[in-house]
């Protein structure tokens, strides 16, 4: 690093720690090509403006001069958003005149920011280009999913020791999706009979359905996604149904490949918690979280997938007795007990 | 950690040294190594006539900004001319070949590693040469290819692995060139990045379609595709992954496909690192219907990390021998089918044979070069940038076994950690999946990427 540069990003750091949320109007849409001078004050890449503003305000409160321009080259590496060029088109450069939709390409291939705006870049773009951060209604029944973020409790076979969360007919799972310390994924085991799984991320999400042990064969049965807040609908064939290894995985990524990063859990683990010093986490260009539900054909209370509800769900009803199995939880209150006996013999036949 | 325990390699060397290959010994001549021009970083090996000689001739593809392609002819006394380059403009991983435009001449096909992924064909001429190259993008690192009738059509059909995209893409190749057909992102089910290294068609389940094989180094899972009849589209994987030795599992690294039990389907072989132990080649015998669940290990040496390996029957008794090329360094390690009970019955290998020593070997390669009638072995060292020729005299006299270096006294001295034989200078192991494990895939990844150490980058960010 030239000594320019370390006395440079010195200037910079502290001047950011002194202004860190100051906001530069010029900046962004509109303004000028960071790496040009121009006769108005701030250039168009939000980030790098905000970042030279803070080192010299007469970047954004004057013109964008050569020094603009030098301090632009030695503090803006790897910022790519927005940069000259449509993000509908390849070109030679990084990044692409669309803030928001250049940003979420990068999110996808670094490769988009970092050295060129090729032809997968496009595809990434035409995805996500439009897309902003939506909440989706929880309803009021909806079950946690039962893992804070910085925890792995249901990654499936991803863990050393394998565990996964479980989804029945009839109930809804609020789940949380992150990125960071791993990368988290869901995994759900489908219990019981269901012929249509429903999923609603706040994120692009993808749905993956697969069977088999964890030793294998592990086969992927079917993959969907879907944009932010848009519901995906995932129907169980019928010879899938009772495999006791049925398992759904949720996590991030659209048709055209996973997300991998952007999405910082935002709990705190109690037994590792941040420094004070820390910054916090960036917000995620999305949010994190997701429903899915799941549907059968039959009733509720047809436990054992044979669509008549008889003896034998009464069995398995009776079998499960105080647990928390979602089998045979038909009103999803943590615990078998009176009221799903009621809700059982209510549906008998 | 990495502490290994003693293995049959280190005992038996002493009895292999040098000695004459008694019957139904395997044995090979002293090889012939020749260098190749550097800085090319030679990354796979693909035996093929190219000129209509008769003479299997030798592709070495090389990872090297000067886009070089090496082509070494093959001699008459079974060697190779030296070597002619091609220049292409992009690193190469793998190639693979064929009359793809049907004019009579055999053709080349490569994937450039680039982020800008890149299919090359080089049409060949007449006389053996070969014209301007065709390029067609795909997605990110492609790091190998297949060729097989995926679709049923009569044309054989390419298949390659995106290792930057975890993504596998077909496509149509004929006298319209290539045309891709279809990509599909595969290991989503998993944490770890997947990073498919490398493909192998082979018709597993007898049904006359060839399924695609792919060892996923980031996830640890040998990946079998099956394709729908008269479909080219990629289909959904099912993974197997490898076995569990104690507390972890092997970290595979590429594979193969042959009929090792002689039973008449085809069962695959992935070298495979295991931390603190032996290295193993990794055997999943296909029960007739593509299963491959019955897996076993088989040790190669406790040197070193298992790289690559590929298997052939080298003394002709009918039984199909193993070969494993290593990495830092580079043993190349033979162990002999010695079964007796086959077909279908269990699978037993003598000792391993260490035939060779060097430093990285990224390649091997199973052809008959001398047009005697048996199998010879060609094997390629990235580090030393050397082709090394490995004619075979089994039941002939020859070299039967190389000194191990363990037990040699001076020749070597073995460091405590095989992370210490990696070269010098690079950080800690890191975790390059991000699965949150630091674990022999992480090593195998590294591997993966692994360039010698005075190589300089290649063009477009390629690793």
């Amino acid at each position: 690093m030239s000594g320019r540069r370390r006395a440079l990003l010195a200037t910079a750091v502290c001047a950011s720690t002194s202004s860190a949320l100051a906001q530069w109007a010029p900046c962004g849409a509109g303004a000028g090509d960071c790496y040009k001078p121009h006769p108005d004050g701030g250039c168009i890449q939000t980030a790098c403006c905000e970042l030279v503003c803070d080192y010299e305000p007469l970047c954004c409160e004057a013109a964008w001069d050569e020094v603009c321009v030098e301090a632009a080259t030695e503090l803006c590496v790897g910022i790519a958003c927005p940069n000259p060029g449509s993000c509908l088109e390849p070109h030679e450069n990084p990044g692409c005149d669309d803030e928001s939709c250049c940003d979420f390409a990068c999110l996808l291939d670094r490769f988009c920011c970092d050295v060129s705006w090729d032809r997968l870049c496009v595809e990434r773009t035409e995805l996500l280009c439009g897309l902003g951060p939506c909440a989706i209604e929880v309803p009021d029944d909806a079950i946690p999913e039962g893992e804070f973020c910085y925890e792995r409790v249901n990654d499936g076979c991803s863990l050393t020791e394998p565990a996964w969360g479980s989804l029945a007919a009839g109930l809804t799972i609020v789940g949380k999706w992150t990125t960071n310390g791993p990368r988290d994924i869901d995994s759900y085991r489908l219990v019981g009979p269901i012929a249509t799984v429903r999923f609603r991320p706040e994120f692009p999400g993808q749905l993956v359905l697969i069977r088999g042990e964890c030793e294998g064969a592990i086969e992927v049965l079917a993959v969907t996604t879907t944009s932010p807040c848009t519901e995906a609908e995932l129907p169980i064939a019928l010879q899938w149904t009772g495999d006791p290894t049925l398992t759904l995985v949720v996590s991030g990524g659209t048709i055209r490949g996973e997300l991998r990063r952007a999405f910082a859990c935002n709990e705190i683990d109690p037994e590792n918690p941040p420094s004070p010093d820390d910054p916090p986490p960036p917000d995620p260009p999305f949010e994190r979280r997701y429903l899915l539900a799941a549907e059968s054909i039959c009733a509720a209370a047809d436990l054992d997938g044979d669509c008549v509800v008889g003896g034998a769900d009464l069995a398995i009803l009776l079998a499960n007795w105080g647990t928390d199995n979602p089998l045979g939880d038909l009103n999803g209150s943590g615990e078998i007990d009176g009221a799903d006996l009621t809700l059982l013999l209510a549906n008998w036949g | 950690m990495f502490r290994r325990p003693p293995t049959p390699v280190a005992t038996l060397s002493s009895v292999l040294l040098a000695a004459a290959p008694a019957a139904g010994q395997i044995a090979f001549e002293p090889p012939v190594s020749i260098p190749l021009p550097t800085p090319h970083v030679p990354s796979s090996l693909h035996l093929a006539d190219l000129d209509g000689d008769q003479r299997l001739d030798l592709v070495v593809t090389g990872r090297s900004t000067d886009g070089l392609l090496y082509i070494l002819r093959g001699a008459e006394d079974g060697s190779f001319l030296p070597p002619e380059a091609i220049e292409l403009g992009f690193p190469t991983d793998a190639a693979a070949s064929g009359d793809f435009n049907g004019d009579g001449h055999v053709d080349l096909v490569l994937v450039a590693r680039t982020q800008i992924g890149r299919l090359i064909e080089l049409p060949g001429l007449a006389g053996g040469g070969f014209g301007t190259p065709e390029l067609v993008t795909i997605e990110r690192e492609p790091r190998s290819l297949c060729l097989a009738d995926f679709d049923g059509d009569g044309a054989v059909e390419l298949a390659a692995t995106n290792y930057g995209s975890n993504s596998i893409t077909t496509a149509e190749i004929g006298p319209e060139g290539i045309q891709p057909f279809d990509h599909l992102t595969i290991g989503r089910e998993a944490v770890a990045m997947c990073f498919p290294q490398e493909t192998h068609a082979g018709d597993l389940d007898g049904d006359g379609v060839p399924e695609l094989v792919v060892p996923a180094i980031g996830n640890g899972r040998l990946q079998i595709m099956r394709f729908a009849a008269g479909s080219l589209a990629v289909p959904n994987p099912t993974g197997i992954r490898t076995p569990a030795v104690g507390d972890q599992h092997a970290a595979l690294t590429t594979a193969g496909l042959f009929d090792l039990d002689g039973d008449g389907d085809l069962d695959a072989i992935t070298p495979a690192i295991l931390l603190g132990q032996s290295q193993v080649i990794v055997i999943y015998r296909n029960d007739g219907s593509g299963n491959l669940l019955d897996r076993s290990l088989v040790e190669t040496s406790f040197i070193g990390f298992a790289w690559c390996a590929t298997a052939a029957d080298f003394d002709g008794d009918g039984r199909v021998d193993l070969v494993a090329g290593m990495a830092l360094p580079g043993m190349i390690v033979v162990r002999r089918n010695e079964s007796t009970d086959l077909p279908g019955g269990d699978l037993v290998y003598g000792f391993p044979m260490p035939i060779f020593e060097g430093s990285f070997i990224r390649d091997l390669a199973i052809g008959d070069l001398d047009g005697d009638g048996d199998p010879d072995l060609v094997a390629v060292d990235i580090s030393s940038h050397t082709v090394h020729v490995f004619r075979n005299r089994s039941g002939e006299g020859g070299l039967a076994g190389l000194e191990d270096p363990v037990t040699a006294g001076g020749k070597r001295s073995l460091s405590a950690s095989p992370a210490a034989d990696r070269d010098a200078g690079r950080g800690p192991l890191v975790d390059r999946n991000l699965d949150g494990l630091l674990d022999a895939r992480d090593v195998a990844i590294e591997l993966a990427d692994w360039m010698p150490p005075a190589a300089p980058a290649a063009k477009e960010g390629s690793r």
